[in-house]
């Protein structure tokens, strides 16, 4: 287990920095320049050549590149070109609010699909297992910006309850915190929870067919025991392998989502870099948006192996 | 009988020594006609003996045809699905016909104007938006949009990522490494992030979107064509076919392509569903096609302003999305268990 990890992180690295290759080449062979973006109308040949001899924007690509990965290396991810901070203390500040979300999402969904997938296939057929799958249908052809919509004009509009917008740090205020990330954290839940009701119903509903379950049923177990200790974890194998693509969808998704909140998390600062055409800016999230999918993936894998004994990495 | 059940199948095995010569036979006889009609039905996940069994009982088997229609019929969620989609796409392509008014025209007297069931004014009937333009108009307009985009990135993706797939799975080796090596550096980067850094720098406009959506999903069919190439490249009858001289390029197309048609047309029309609710995201975010062109996604966006005075200006164009999309996902859940009924959910 330990070799399969040492391995898996060793390509983790090896894909980063293909990544890194393809992000950077992608954003400076398009068309868009950022000191044309920064000087606007103003067009003075002379100040516009100073900056980009201080950006190192003059420099052939390749050295570019080279000085970029050479200074991340040194634990530098470079200097915003708009905000004229480093973009490593812009990252530190915003990774953790969107990661908050993905998690508070995560965790909205798993409270949804959970109970809602284990009923729908325990009473295959009946009314609730028709109105669970309805719905989780729904959610999946809603896309996550609207539904947060929706959410604001009920929540916010109509019954003032929460906020619509804004962001207060949990060590300001803890119950403002906790009601300007209710709302966003329940959208993400509920489009994700659509997918994995899905999955589970449809897993457990093809593990309760076969025939150790029968030979559980008859041996006179409970229902309940046969369910949660015979089925299920077999359910969960596929079950996880969405949940672990989710996730990393999840922290995608939170960029629009942040958007109709104006959430100031990593979908925020992105957006904004890439309309002000702020390359280091833009390498970093899109890097730190790649990393921590691939460490899902890791993890997704690694939790299959405590799931089910019988898989096991070499 | 072309619907054929499990016990059958397996009820065959034990003889498949005989199915075998049969499909040999058919091989021989009529090495284009009836052998690669009844070997294009099967299930390409299914193991070798089903493939077989099969195509040997499909010789006997009435015209595919007939039977994928008259399944397709008794599937309601199928039909309900594709009619609205087909008055949809009617209601898009004729909408300067149909659509009540003009979908830019500004009429500040109808601003915000509530929907024709509020009882205030019947001229809009979903009601006008912070422009006073007729929300009906703008989102039969805007279908035009986002049916395009679904349905071209679908094709140009599915075309770029079968093949691809197909090549990976067929040749194996450098060109599998290379490809699959490709699609798993995109599989980790969110689709929705690379989308919106590639709208974002290329700028947006119907092409770019359609180029940038192609892009983001190429690789689930090069996977799952992969996948599916890697079974059917083992099994007897590609054998059988290049023991009698088929070209690679032969076989790829006349005898591998047929046999993943199946989850492919599943996978595609599930994916417009996808396609859609990610172009409306851009649009959402101001990256899609630019205004005055309505698109659902910047209808939406234009009634955040409003949520508290006029909210039909961010629901209905939703309604009609969501709508949409559901009516994508039936019609792709109908057309699974029509021509897949192992896959059912």
């Amino acid at each position: 287990m330990q070799r399969y990890i040492a391995r898996r992180l060793l390509t983790m690295l090896l894909l980063a920095l293909i990544i890194s290759i393809l992000v950077f080449s992608m954003i400076h062979l398009l068309p868009g320049d950022p000191i044309d973006v920064m000087f606007g109308d103003v067009r003075d040949p002379v100040a516009m050549a100073t900056i980009r001899n201080l950006y190192g924007l003059d420099q052939p690509l390749p050295l570019q590149y080279l000085t970029w990965v050479n200074n991340l290396l040194h634990g530098s991810l470079g200097l915003s070109f708009r905000l004229h901070l480093p973009v490593s203390d812009l990252i530190m500040e915003r990774f953790p609010r969107t990661l908050m979300l993905a998690v508070g999402g995560m965790l909205i969904s798993l409270l949804i699909a959970f109970p809602a997938g284990i009923l729908a296939a325990r009473r295959y057929n009946s009314w609730a297992d028709v109105a669970i799958s309805a719905a989780s249908l729904v959610g999946l052809s809603m896309p996550g910006f609207w539904l947060a919509l929706l959410l604001v004009i009920v929540f916010a509009v109509r019954l003032h309850w929460l906020p619509p917008t804004g962001y207060v740090p949990p060590w300001e205020n803890a119950g403002e915190w906790l009601r300007t990330i209710v709302m966003p954290c329940v959208t993400l839940g509920a489009i994700m929870a659509a997918s994995t009701t899905r999955m589970l119903r449809s897993s457990l509903l093809e593990v309760l067919k076969q025939e150790y379950v029968t030979v559980a049923n008859s041996k006179g177990l409970a229902d309940r025991r046969v369910l949660l200790r015979h089925a299920l974890p077999n359910a969960l194998i596929p079950t996880i392998t969405v949940i672990g693509i989710q996730l990393g969808q999840l922290l995608g998704g939170a960029i629009v989502i942040e958007r109709v909140f104006a959430y100031p998390g990593m979908g925020l600062l992105l957006i904004n870099a890439i309309s002000e055409r702020d390359y280091p800016l833009i390498q970093a999230t899109i890097l730190v948006f790649a990393l921590s999918f691939i460490i899902v993936n890791l993890l997704t894998d690694i939790a299959y192996a405590f799931i089910d004994p019988r898989i096991r990495y070499e | 009988m072309s619907d054929v059940s499990e016990p059958r199948t397996s009820a065959l095995e034990p003889a498949a020594g005989q199915v075998d010569s049969a499909v040999d036979q058919a091989c021989y006889t009529d090495p284009e006609g009836a052998y690669e009609a009844a070997v294009s039905r099967s299930v390409a996940q299914a193991g070798e003996r089903h493939v077989v069994a099969v195509a040997g009982l499909d010789l006997k088997a009435p015209p595919p045809r007939q039977t994928f229609f008259e399944r397709f019929r008794h599937s309601r969620r199928a039909v309900g699905g594709g009619l609205f989609l087909l008055v949809l796409a009617l209601l898009a392509i004729f909408a300067g016909y149909v659509a009540p008014g003009d979908p830019e025209l500004v009429d500040f007297n109808y601003r915000l104007q509530t929907p024709i069931w509020t009882g205030i004014d019947l001229k809009y009937v979903l009601g006008g938006d912070q422009l006073g333009r007729d929300i009906l108009t703008r989102v039969i307009y805007g279908a035009r949009i986002s049916l395009t985009i679904g349905l071209l990135a679908v094709l140009i993706s599915g075309t770029v990522g079968v093949l691809l797939g197909l090549l990976a799975g067929y040749y194996g080796g450098k060109t599998d490494e290379v490809i699959m090596r490709l699609a798993d550096v995109q599989l980790a980067i969110p689709y929705i992030l690379l989308a919106i850094a590639l709208v974002g720098i290329m700028g947006p406009s119907l092409r770019n979107l359609i180029i940038v959506m192609s892009v983001s999903i190429w690789m689930t069919y090069a996977r799952t064509v992969r996948g599916l190439v890697l079974s059917l490249r083992e099994q007897q009858f590609i054998e059988a076919a290049r023991t009698v001289g088929g070209s690679d390029l032969r076989i790829i197309f006349r005898h591998i392509l047929p046999n993943v048609w199946t989850p492919l047309i599943v996978l595609a029309s599930q994916q417009v569903g996808f396609v859609i609710i990610l172009e409306s995201a851009l649009s959402y975010l101001g990256l899609g096609v630019p205004p005055p062109t309505p698109t659902w996604g910047s209808m939406i966006a234009d009634g955040r302003g409003y949520l508290s005075t006029a909210w039909h200006v961010t629901t209905m164009p939703g309604l009609v999305l969501m709508s949409t999309v559901l009516a994508v996902n039936f019609f792709g859940d109908g057309l699974r268990d029509v021509l897949d009924p192992k896959l059912r959910m």
